[in-house]
């Protein structure tokens, strides 16, 4: 069978200027897996890229063998919370419901199955009580868990999550990390993008390295190694920004 | 507007109300034809600018709107020059052809240059606009003595609704509800999360484009009766003023809707009222009051609603601080009180002034709410609790212990910070928190503090 995901001389462009190069990876089914790098390593731009939130300049991805336009429904997604409007007038129950929108359809209501759907995934995180309440009276940490609540009503095989753990509380990183047990036991396949080198090794089971280009991709105790870190981490890859700059200039 | 003014002056001193009503009723008994057209029109404008402006005060479209507004000046005369009069069809397909194309030149420069979308829908604005009246000029030139007619799309005119425009405008309205309504959820998360709906597979650009279409049919029916100068009100001001009324999607939509038409329908008559006071202005000076009631009494976020609750909470504190200490001062020298029985408190007027450092008469003032909510009784010169008073008294301090120990064992905080925190923290600490916090001190306090722990009577 082919894997979940598989990425095919990736590169993506932001604003003319490159900020992913080249990128070839085949992510195996049934593990929780890290993108890890530093700052503008383009960790959330790869996560958009596959998903072709942002458009690529080369390079194609394929989920479990096909393009994404036929597998859409397979892939769910956790974006940044900062992403979206939390004044907007909504309720938990109206942002959860919203991850059935993409089973149902275009023009289709939500009806009595997809609510309770939503209720079992709010369940899942916790959030239960939480379901009439306005969004804009949550704390980050809810909010995250009501992001995640709604990645679950998609009842995807494929997760795409974008630093689910950065600014929450004790409380809620134990559920997102329950949460991924869970995922993981039920065959699932998520990548979670990571920031926190500390907490990096006992959350994933597989990490990829990036800084602009794929620097190492395996099992976290292959590739979770000083040498490899200092590669990603290390000043060597500035060129690779500098030259990004100079590609840009040539395009203005 | 002086004229306006003297009018009101004069109907006022003279006392004419009967004038007024007669007036009123008049336009109410929908007898006058041109009534109901105007009132038809109004109404129906309402109803599509209100329904669609929740979706631009959302996605942050609201400069936008007015840029929509201005964009259709160009297509309008280029409608006319077809066939040289007032032909509603083909003003209305240059207008939405106009509109579309400022909308998309927006975001063509947004995305090709480094100019930001504000200064885009400025440039688009003024751009459009500049060009129309230039147009407009020139058809005032070329059709001099028959009049163009083209002038009330510049500040409207709702008297120069025809039936055709009703037809049409009744047609576009119809076209709006239903579209929002079919394809609310799509627009509710689109709106909401656009990249979220990108991943979902929605159409999201198709849903921006159906959104742009339908803002610009509904400015183009509404420029010949509001005007172009004052369209964005319609647009901006009701969904607005929803939105400070309410936290659910759905109902904003709703009142937004009837805002539009109810200033709508305000609008024609005050003006039919006044003898032809100009329509346009009058609906959104009405949106504009609409929008100031929200914005002060609106319950959760109105400014008057917010600060009555700030008042009520300060004399609640004040009320409750002379409880407990008429309580701690009756009490002092008596070290263990039980909550579940109450001694009778009671104590000299004259010992409480003296311990608050007032006058006995200040005192007694001070008491009135006390004895107004039944936690009190005056004598001649002394203050008793009653039994509820007593109890409340007791649950007070209670509370202050409570979180004066939670903040000294639990979070650690140096004793002389502790005083001022749980100054006021006892009035409001909710039922179920106290019993968290119960919960959490649960070990041997019953000795430390004057007490017990539990009974609440």
């Amino acid at each position: 069978m082919p894997p979940p995901i598989e990425v095919h001389d990736l590169t993506v462009s932001y604003e003319k200027r490159p900020v992913l190069w080249n990128i070839d990876v085949a992510f195996p089914e049934g593990q929780v897996i890290g993108i890890v790098g530093p700052n503008g390593a383009g960790k959330s731009t790869l996560l958009k890229a596959i998903m072709g939130l942002i458009p690529h300049e080369s390079g194609w991805v394929k989920f479990y063998g096909e393009p994404l336009a036929t597998q859409r429904l397979l892939v769910g997604y956790v974006p940044q919370r900062e992403s979206v409007d939390w004044d907007f007038p909504v309720t938990v129950r109206d942002v959860v419901l919203m991850g059935t929108y993409g089973k149902l359809g275009l023009f289709r209501r939500p009806g009595r199955a997809e609510r309770e759907l939503c209720d079992r995934c709010l369940e899942q995180v916790g959030m239960q009580s939480y379901s009439r309440r306005q969004i804009a009276n949550l704390s980050g940490g809810q909010r995250q868990r009501v992001f995640l609540a709604r990645a679950l009503a998609q009842e995807s095989r494929i997760y795409f999550m974008d630093e689910p753990f950065s600014g929450v509380d004790a409380a809620t990183e134990s559920a997102i990390i329950d949460l991924l047990r869970q995922l993981k036991q039920q065959g699932r396949t998520v990548l979670v993008v990571h920031h926190d080198l500390q907490t990096a090794p006992e959350y994933f089971d597989s990490i990829l390295l990036l800084n602009m280009r794929l620097v190492a991709f395996g099992p976290t105790r292959d590739v979770f190694t000083t040498e490899l870190l200092q590669k990603t981490y290390g000043g060597r890859l500035t060129i690779l920004s500098e030259a990004a700059e100079e590609v840009a200039d040539t395009r203005r | 507007m002086t004229g306006l003014l003297e009018r009101l002056a004069v109907l006022v001193q003279s006392g004419d109300w009967s004038e007024v009503a007669g007036q009123f009723v008049r336009f109410w008994s929908l007898r006058d034809p041109s009534v109901r057209t105007v009132l038809a029109g109004m109404l129906l404008l309402g109803l599509s600018c209100g329904t669609l402006g929740s979706f631009i005060v959302l996605r942050r479209l609201s400069l936008l709107g007015d840029s929509l507004g201005h964009a259709v000046l160009p297509g309008v005369c280029l409608g006319f020059l077809v066939n040289k009069t007032k032909d509603i069809r083909w003003i209305f397909i240059g207008a939405v052809a106009s509109a579309l194309l400022g909308s998309w030149l927006v975001g063509f420069i947004r995305r090709h240059s480094r100019i930001k979308s504000d200064a885009a829908m400025g440039i688009v604005l003024s751009g459009f606009f500049g060009l129309g009246t230039v147009l407009l000029t020139r058809i005032q030139k070329l059709t001099a003595g028959s009049q163009g007619g083209l002038n009330q799309f510049l500040f409207g005119q709702a008297s120069a609704i025809s039936d055709d425009d009703l037809k049409l405008m009744g047609c576009v309205t119809v076209v709006i509800v239903v579209c929002v309504l079919a394809a609310f959820k799509e627009l509710a998360l689109t709106s909401f999360d656009e990249s979220f709906a990108t991943a979902i597979g929605l159409p999201t650009r198709g849903m921006h484009y159906l959104l742009m279409t339908l803002i610009a049919v509904a400015i183009v029916i509404s420029i010949q009766a509001v005007g172009i100068v004052l369209l964005s009100a319609m647009l901006i001001t009701p969904a607005s003023t929803a939105y400070l009324l309410t936290d659910r999607l759905k109902v904003m939509v709703g009142l937004s809707a009837l805002f539009g038409m109810l200033a709508g329908a305000g609008g024609a008559c005050l003006s039919y009222l006044g003898n032809n006071w100009p329509t346009g202005p009058l609906v959104v000076v009405v949106l504009a009051f609409f929008f100031v009631s929200a914005y002060l009494f609106s319950p959760r976020h109105g400014m008057v609603s917010r600060q009555v609750r700030r008042y009520r909470q300060m004399y609640r504190t004040r009320r409750e601080n002379l409880l407990k200490s008429v309580y701690q001062v009756a009490m002092s020298g008596s070290p263990v009180v039980s909550v579940s029985q109450p001694a009778p408190v009671c104590i000299s007027l004259e010992l409480l002034a003296k311990q608050r450092g007032e006058s006995p008469a200040m005192v007694r003032r001070q008491l009135r709410p006390l004895v107004g909510r039944g936690w009190a009784k005056l004598a001649a010169d002394q203050v008793t609790l009653t039994e509820t008073g007593a109890r409340r008294a007791a649950e007070l301090v209670r509370n202050y212990r409570l979180w004066e120990q939670f903040l000294t064992r639990e979070v650690q905080l140096p004793l002389d910070h502790v005083d001022r925190d749980a100054e006021n923290i006892e009035h409001i600490l909710k039922p179920e928190l106290v019993r968290e916090l119960e919960r959490q001190l649960e070990t041997d306090q019953s000795e430390k503090s004057p007490l017990p722990f539990g009974g609440e009577g």
